[in-house]
């Protein structure tokens, strides 16, 4: 074809790379928590990278949440992937795996704490240092309401991620406005680079929101999750 | 006032993602995770004609040059080809790119193609075939691909001298393969 072709070729290359941004993670798949299961079952790593991509960021709150250092975060997520790796073919999880995970790293956060606190003698009788005592983690079991929301918070997370890319870039973009809800004129600018991005007329932007909302709400109904 | 209950469930997602935000674990905690699946059960590849969901993969066309509104200009509308044109897949976490360049006999075009992972690793090389299918296949045996070639480390490959038609692409990287069916070329 020859040289004259270089421009255009180099200009439809550039656009498809404009409209269609790496996808970000793994996570971004419609596949279910079952499918991810019985793929780690039939030995895919695949399927178990992809469960750990899913579930990183709520198994790794759950010890921050207790106070705990990211060293220490680190080893409960170790604990907790392998306890789920162990028994992967027998969880029974009548409100899905979330539950399950969050159940199970609390618990392991828990032992932790018990073990320090053995660790430094602090217990009926014992004669650890009081000081010892203080610095360790609040060994109460995490509130209702907070276990509730890691487990809304990881549901909503997770449908996001499922969305296709261009619908997930309006919906990150349209519940963002939340944080900053008094700058008209970033908004106005912001969304005119999005429409920019995304090759499209900014006047188009709001019925495409509206179907990729429809998406979500499709999407947190099938997870199970309830307003 | 009362709010269209069809909304509620907007605010509540709103009010979930303004409570303190999940914390990503550091790359090297979720690799250490990752790496206990092997060590644990040993590596065991999916079978190689395996059909299950995460072995082969449908990819969708996302984007065509030819397209009115996104053609580039200089380039006819659609029903003309003439000069090349780019074809974007996405299959899973897998973008394939392709570009096609007619031949100057008219009858035959060469293809440029790469793929690429969304994340940060190499699809790793594997091989890429394309067979028609806009004519009859034999009922017994597998088909002769039209064209077959290797995938580089780098994910690009290459298909030349295709006859113009419509084709079925498929790119084996070991267990995992992607497909692109109905690909006009």
């Amino acid at each position: 074809m020859g040289e004259q072709n270089a421009p255009v070729e180099a200009h439809v290359r550039l656009s498809a790379k404009l409209l269609w941004p790496a996808v970000r993670s793994r996570a971004d798949t419609a596949i279910s928590d079952d499918e991810f299961v019985a793929g780690c079952v039939r030995g895919e790593q695949a399927a178990w990278d992809g469960l750990i991509d899913r579930y990183a960021a709520l198994i790794y709150s759950i010890p921050l949440k207790y106070g705990f250092s990211e060293a220490d975060a680190a080893d409960v997520f170790q604990s907790v992937c392998l306890i789920l790796l162990e028994k992967l073919e027998s969880v029974r999880a009548p409100r899905g795996l979330a539950a399950w995970i969050i159940t199970t790293t609390s618990r392991e956060c828990l032992a932790v704490v018990r073990k320090q606190r053995r660790e430094h003698g602090v217990s009926a009788g014992g004669g650890g240092s009081l000081e010892a005592a203080t610095e360790l983690v609040d060994p109460r079991q995490l509130p209702e309401e907070e276990v509730l929301s890691l487990e809304r918070q990881h549901l909503v997370r997770t449908a996001v991620s499922q969305l296709p890319d261009n619908c997930r870039r309006l919906v990150e973009a349209f519940f963002s406005d939340a944080a900053n809800p008094d700058a008209a004129a970033v908004k106005g600018t912001s969304y005119q680079q999005l429409a920019n991005s995304l090759g499209v007329p900014v006047n188009s932007l709001g019925p495409t929101r509206s179907r990729c909302l429809e998406k979500l709400r499709r999407l947190l109904r099938a997870a199970g999750y309830v307003p | 006032m009362k709010t269209d209950p069809r909304h509620d469930w907007i605010a509540d997602v709103r009010a979930t993602l303004a409570a303190e935000p999940l914390v990503e674990p550091p790359n090297w905690v979720r690799e250490r995770a990752r790496g206990i699946f092997s060590a644990r059960l040993g590596h065991r590849p999916a079978p190689a004609a395996s059909r299950d969901l995460l072995a082969r993969v449908r990819a969708a066309l996302i984007f065509d040059s030819r397209r009115p509104g996104l053609a580039p200009s200089g380039v006819r509308s659609a029903g003309v080809l003439e000069g090349p044109w780019q074809l974007l897949y996405r299959g899973g976490d897998v973008d394939v790119d392709l570009l096609v360049r007619p031949n100057q006999d008219g009858r035959t075009l060469n293809v440029r193609g790469q793929a690429m992972s969304a994340g940060s690793e190499s699809v790793g090389v594997g091989v890429v075939e394309a067979k028609r299918s806009d004519l009859p296949r034999r009922l017994h045996g597998p088909a002769t691909p039209s064209a077959r070639s290797e995938v580089e480390a780098s994910g690009e490959f290459a298909l030349s001298n295709l006859t113009r038609g419509r084709y079925d692409v498929l790119l084996r990287f070991g267990a995992h393969e992607i497909e692109l069916n109905g690909v006009e070329f």
